[in-house]
């Protein structure tokens, strides 16, 4: 007898626990700073040095690590949601890729230096291709292999495009640029870059919530969900739009941030009943606190050149996303 | 009064008719079974007539509106709908499959209104499965599983429930248990349009048959009218005997024709 239980208290816990790892972040790091100088400085009334590390290094830093782990947690929760698949992501899905393919066109071919706003619009219109190319594929096909071949077909060209920008690019980036994009990286974030992309992810993401309903009458089919009452063309174009919006976002600040949108809402579902609705809000509660403790520990971790916080990421998330696949042979549609 | 209305409905894929001028009136108070072999039509028919596809010719009315025009949360109020069982995507308990019942009334899972709770309560109760509303809907067998989805229809409070083989795969007892709670909701004033493969039980608990082959509607009317080795012969290419036993139609099917 195996009985569905909804954990009582799950967001304020959640929440209390964001809060406490994002000030946790900003207690550690390369410069040794007491608690009380920390504190001091975050109410504007430390040394000049003390705010500039909190205010411009640490807090910026852990807030942008923060804001990328929601907008993909939520993503990546809405598209699972949407195609009835627990291995949906931006990042296997091919969107986080292609969507730093417009990111680093815009930027290496100049487009950046006329309007600011061009990086995560660029970096959006990517995401928005891709979520556009996989979408249409799902609704054809109900087979998980199939989606994860178009992602991984998506990843691949957008990464041979990319390597061909580098060669073609008037101002010519480096292979250290390029593993930026690709592996993700807060370093050295300020709240500009911030501002630049956090208009588009809370679009996105008020627009995922906004429509998340209709994700737990797809828990029926589209068939069933349509006799439900659900518009199935105004959900499917909600999620492609808002999940386009949030990723794209995302990656224009931190590049392609892999399986987080996997991992936390395979944490999340068995907390809150199952429900794809339910699975949202708490799942980027969830990624938004995985990512700010993987950049502590890039932070931390005493190699020569910093890590980059895709690689724990993906560390943490690659054998999750093979566990979660190897769990799901007696699944409906594969 | 709810009904639904086909005229002369006809629809056709590039190089096949699937249904081809059917005429069909279906309102509260009675259940209509539709039976044919399989291809025949049926689930085409069923999804015509909700206006999930919208018919080449003809037209399909739900309360007298072309049903193919209607939004679905105004097509939900009318009708709810059960397609060919399917597995559901994610292992929600019982309470909250059923909850689902009461989307087109703006719930949301976990935060159910008053009357939404009661009209669960209600559909719960009515399918004997309150003892189950906490469980896995993984866990269920295939019985419980098929109350559940009857449930999540009864929930809704509709005064139409169209349901494509609700009883598929399902053992006689459970078969039984389903066409009873179907019997129940029209005794309650609902109209219920049943697709069924089992002839003897759509004998036993229909108003009223509706027979399909290749796309046409050959026959529609009371069980002891139209369940006849004609019928059968033109349905399935079957030989069969019918016959009165306890006062209800069964069929011993003799072999091919």
């Amino acid at each position: 007898m195996s009985k569905v239980r909804v954990v009582p208290g799950l967001i304020p816990a959640l929440v209390a626990g964001s809060v406490l790892v994002m000030v946790l972040a900003c207690f550690l790091g390369s410069t040794e700073l007491s608690p009380s100088r920390i504190m001091m400085a975050f109410i504007g009334l430390g040394d000049r040095a003390d705010m500039l590390v909190i205010w411009h290094i640490r807090f910026p830093r852990t807030l942008a690590a923060f804001l990328v782990g929601a907008a993909l947690g939520i993503s990546g929760a809405a598209m699972q949601g949407l195609l009835r698949n627990p291995l949906a992501e931006p990042g296997v899905l091919g969107v986080s890729a292609t969507a730093a393919l417009g990111a680093t066109f815009a930027l290496y071919y100049g487009l950046v230096g006329l309007w600011p706003f061009i990086l995560p619009i660029s970096a959006i219109l990517g995401a928005l291709l891709a979520t556009g190319v996989v979408a249409m594929m799902a609704f054809r096909t109900q087979s998980v292999v199939t989606l994860i071949l178009v992602g991984v077909g998506l990843s691949s060209f957008a990464a041979a495009l990319m390597s061909l920008l580098m060669n073609l690019a008037p101002n010519p980036f480096s292979l250290s640029d390029m593993i930026n994009w690709m592996m993700g990286s807060v370093a050295n974030r300020s709240f500009d870059d911030i501002g630049l992309a956090a208009p588009f992810i809370l679009a996105g993401l008020a627009l995922l919530l906004w429509q998340r309903r209709g994700l737990s009458a797809l828990t029926l089919g589209e068939e069933a969900a349509a006799g439900l009452g659900l518009n199935l063309k105004l959900q499917r174009l909600s999620v492609i739009l808002g999940a386009g919006l949030a990723t794209g976002g995302a990656v224009a600040l931190a590049g392609a941030i892999g399986f987080v949108g996997i991992v936390a809402p395979h944490i999340i579902r068995p907390w809150v009943g199952h429900d794809p609705a339910r699975t949202l809000i708490p799942s980027g509660l969830m990624a938004g606190m995985i990512l700010v403790l993987a950049d502590i520990v890039v932070r931390l971790l005493p190699t020569a050149a910093e890590m980059k916080l895709g690689v724990i990421a993906a560390i943490i998330g690659a054998p999750a996303f093979a566990y979660i696949a190897a769990q799901r042979k007696g699944a409906v549609h594969d | 009064m709810t009904k639904l209305n086909l005229r002369r409905v006809s629809v056709r894929t590039e190089d096949q008719a699937l249904v081809k001028g059917a005429d069909l009136d279906f309102g509260p108070g009675e259940l209509v079974a539709i039976l044919g072999a399989n291809g025949a039509g049926k689930t085409t028919l069923l999804r015509a007539a909700l206006g999930f596809i919208r018919p080449d010719s003809g037209e399909a009315l739900l309360a007298q509106k072309p049903s193919y025009t209607l939004k679905p949360a105004e097509r939900a109020q009318w009708v709810s709908y059960l397609p060919q069982t399917r597995p559901l995507a994610w292992p929600l308990s019982v309470f909250d499959v059923v909850a689902l019942g009461r989307f087109a009334h703006g719930a949301s899972l976990g935060r159910l209104l008053g009357p939404d709770q009661r009209a669960v309560d209600a559909a719960l109760a009515a399918c004997d499965i309150t003892h189950l509303a906490d469980r896995s809907t993984a866990t269920l067998s295939g019985g419980e599983l098929a109350r559940t989805q009857l449930a999540r229809a009864f929930a809704a409070q509709t005064p139409l429930l169209v349901a494509d083989e609700p009883v598929a795969a399902l053992d006689p007892r459970q078969q039984i248990r389903v066409m009873e709670l179907l019997q129940g909701f029209v005794a309650q004033g609902g109209g219920a349009l049943v697709v069924l493969h089992d002839i003897a039980l759509a004998a036993r608990y229909a108003d009223r048959l509706v027979w399909m082959a290749e796309g046409e509607i050959i026959a529609d009317g009371p069980v002891r009218q139209t369940l006849t080795p004609e019928i059968l012969r033109r349905v399935y290419g079957v030989t069969a005997e019918v016959f009165d036993r306890a006062g209800h139609l069964n069929i011993h099917i003799e072999g091919a024709a």
